[in-house]
């Protein structure tokens, strides 16, 4: 059911020496907040601290991020919030080595698929920047099968928390099918190439989706902030051009840019979108 | 608009996609999938009947649309 470990390593494993080439700092792969800024790190701050205040995150709550990357939330919570107890989960074995090499005090991380997580204690709150794209894949959200594996998700958010908790979510959106032959292709190429496994969700399957266990607090849409980030990721790519060709070969360069190209594209069609989300667990 | 209108509106929208397609007689129950058109194409086709119409089909009536008699449904319920 959605991305398998071997497809996850597709996508994240490619090397963390070439994505910190054209990610911010920390290594966010996710939509920065591009308000009142246009600087790729600053705007990741932003978004760092708009899902820390929809997940109502305080310094003593324990706290789990669900798809936790290369741990750029994890670390902003234990580092810049004071949180004691940061936890995190990655089905990306690069992403695990990372996170171990960081080694921030007060965060914990597992190599494990969120389904098969069981931690010693539950969460008084939860995160998870994107990782909501791995859950459906593209034939299950074909045979209608969507809402039901993103309600199993949001059960078992359900199950790992304490009553009261906050979840602050981010997710991509899908809005609409391209009509043009080369947006489709390309983001059918995207989707099987970049992604395999993996499909972005539609607004009304994660409405669907959460009940009944979770209430939608707040929602914000964020497109153009996503177009933004695509746009910075891409022009760091470009600038690492040669060498990345050198270290990683051509068409891993080729493919990465065509992939940026494709979703800069996409946002500015009002293809994908971005939703940031503050859910209340239904106690 | 009538059906009849409909239809080759959709004729002429496969004719600008694609000239080499051949779709012979079509009614209200012609099935979509039996014209030969692939999903790619499908959708360029409704991207040209969109342009043509000034309207948006939703993507989740698009999911549903069998035959011709669906696709003149929608567009009147659009129009």
């Amino acid at each position: 059911m959605g991305s398998t470990k071997d497809e996850v390593q597709v996508s994240y494993d490619v090397s963390n020496e070439f994505f910190r080439l054209w990610l911010d700092e920390r290594m966010n792969y996710t939509c920065g907040v591009f308000e009142g800024t246009d600087n790729l790190e600053e705007a990741q701050v932003k978004k760092l601290n708009v899902i820390h205040d929809f997940a109502k995150i305080t310094p003593e709550k324990r706290v789990l991020d669900i798809g936790c990357g290369w741990g750029a939330n994890i670390e902003f919570l234990a580092m810049d919030k004071g949180v004691k107890d940061v936890n995190g989960v990655t089905l990306s074995s690069a992403q695990f080595e990372e996170i171990q090499r960081r080694n921030v005090p007060g965060v914990t991380a597992e190599c494990v698929n969120f389904f098969d997580y069981e931690p010693k204690e539950k969460f008084d709150a939860l995160t998870s920047i994107c990782m909501i794209e791995h859950v459906a894949s593209p034939e299950e959200a074909r045979n209608g099968r969507a809402v039901d594996l993103y309600r199993r998700y949001f059960k078992r958010a359900h199950e790992l928390t304490n009553p009261g908790a906050y979840f602050g979510l981010q997710t991509i959106l899908r809005n609409f099918v391209p009509r043009t032959k080369k947006d489709i292709q390309d983001i059918g190429w995207v989707t099987y190439k970049i992604f395999p496994g993996g499909i972005t969700p539609r607004m009304e399957d994660i409405v669907m989706g959460v009940n009944p266990y979770w209430e939608v607090v707040e929602v914000k849409t964020r497109r153009e902030d996503y177009g933004k980030t695509c746009w910075h990721w891409r022009d760091r790519l470009r600038k690492n051009e040669t060498l990345i060709r050198e270290k990683w070969g051509n068409e891993v360069f080729d493919d990465y840019d065509r992939y940026l190209s494709t979703c800069v594209t996409a946002f500015d069609k009002h293809y994908q979108s971005l939703a940031q989300w503050s859910l209340r667990r239904i106690d | 608009m009538n059906d009849q209108q409909i239809i080759a509106l959709f004729q002429e929208a496969v004719a600008e996609v694609d000239g080499n397609v051949k779709l012979g007689e079509m009614t209200a129950a012609t099935e979509l999938s039996s014209l030969g058109l692939d999903s790619v194409m499908t959708m360029e086709v409704i991207g040209v009947m969109e342009e043509k119409l000034n309207v948006r089909f939703p993507d989740e009536d698009l999911a549903t649309l069998k035959n011709m008699g669906d696709l003149t449904k929608l567009i009147h319920r659009l129009s």
